[in-house]
C-alpha cells in the first residue's frame, strides 16, 4: 500500500469520525436550542469552525497513528512517503468528485432556499455537502488504486 | 471505431535484469513499487516521461519496452 493509498484509507475512516461527531453536535446544541433567536447563526458558525479544526486534527493524528500501525504490522523499517505520477492523476479524479457532489450540495441548498426552508437548514445542507464531498474524493481515490487507473 | 492497448515487456525485461525486483526499478525511475506493479499489470498506462525513464533504465528503445496494438475495425 503506498502512502497516498493509505492517506485515502485514513481519510475515509477520519471522515467518519469528524462527521459523527459534527452530527453529534450540531443535533444537540439544535435540540438545546442553541441555534434559535438573532444569534443563532453566529454560534451554528463559531461550532462549525471549531468542528473544522477538530476535523483537521483528527485527520493528523490518524494519519501518524495509521502509518505507525502501518510499518509495525508489515515491518517495513524505512517507511515510503513517495508519491508519484499516478498519485497525481489518482488525486485529481479525487477532487473531482469532490467538485461534483460539492456543486450538487450547493445548488440542493439553492433549490431548499427557493421553496422556503430556513437558511440554518440551508447551511446545514452545504455543512453535509462537504462533508459527503470529501468522503466521496477519498473512496473514489481507494476505488482507483484498488482497481487501478 | 478499432481498440487499442499497449503492452509492455517490463516483466520479462526485470527477469532479464537477474531477477530486478519492482522495488528496485521503481526507486531507479522514482515512482512507487505499486505504479510499477500497475504498468506490468496494464492497469496504469505511464507518461511519456516515465515510460522513457523505465526503457532508458533497461537500455532499450522505447518499443522494445512499450507496444501500441490496434484491433481493426
Amino acid at each position: 500500500m503506498s502512502f497516498e493509498e493509505r492517506n485515502a484509507v485514513t481519510g475515509i475512516l477520519a471522515g467518519l469520525l469528524s462527521c459523527a461527531v459534527m452530527l453529534v453536535v450540531l443535533v444537540q446544541k439544535s435540540g438545546a436550542g442553541v441555534f434559535d433567536g438573532p444569534d443563532g447563526l453566529m454560534h451554528w458558525a463559531r461550532t462549525v469552525l471549531w468542528l473544522i479544526v477538530f476535523g483537521i486534527a483528527i485527520v493528523i493524528v490518524m494519519t501518524i497513528l495509521f502509518n505507525i500501525a502501518y510499518a509495525i504490522l508489515t515491518g517495513e523499517k524505512k517507511p515510503d512517503f513517495l508519491s508519484d505520477e499516478r498519485d497525481t492523476l489518482i488525486g485529481l479524479r479525487g477532487i473531482q468528485a469532490t467538485l461534483v457532489v460539492l456543486s450538487a450540495g450547493i445548488v440542493m441548498a439553492f433549490i431548499a432556499l427557493a421553496f422556503g426552508v430556513p437558511v440554518l437548514t440551508a447551511l446545514n445542507i452545504v455543512l453535509a455537502a462537504c462533508a459527503v464531498s470529501s468522503f466521496a474524493s477519498e473512496v473514489t481515490k481507494l476505488i482507483l488504486y484498488r482497481r487501478g487507473f | 471505431m478499432a481498440r487499442a492497448r499497449i503492452t509492455n515487456q517490463i516483466r520479462r525485461l526485470r527477469f532479464d535484469a537477474g531477477e530486478m525486483t519492482q522495488k528496485d526499478l521503481a526507486n531507479a525511475v522514482g515512482v512507487t513499487r505499486q505504479t510499477i506493479m500497475a504498468i506490468e499489470n496494464a492497469k496504469y498506462f505511464p507518461s511519456l516521461e516515465l515510460a522513457f525513464q523505465i526503457a532508458r533504465h533497461f537500455n532499450k528503445p522505447l518499443d522494445q519496452v512499450f507496444q501500441f496494438e490496434q484491433d481493426p475495425a
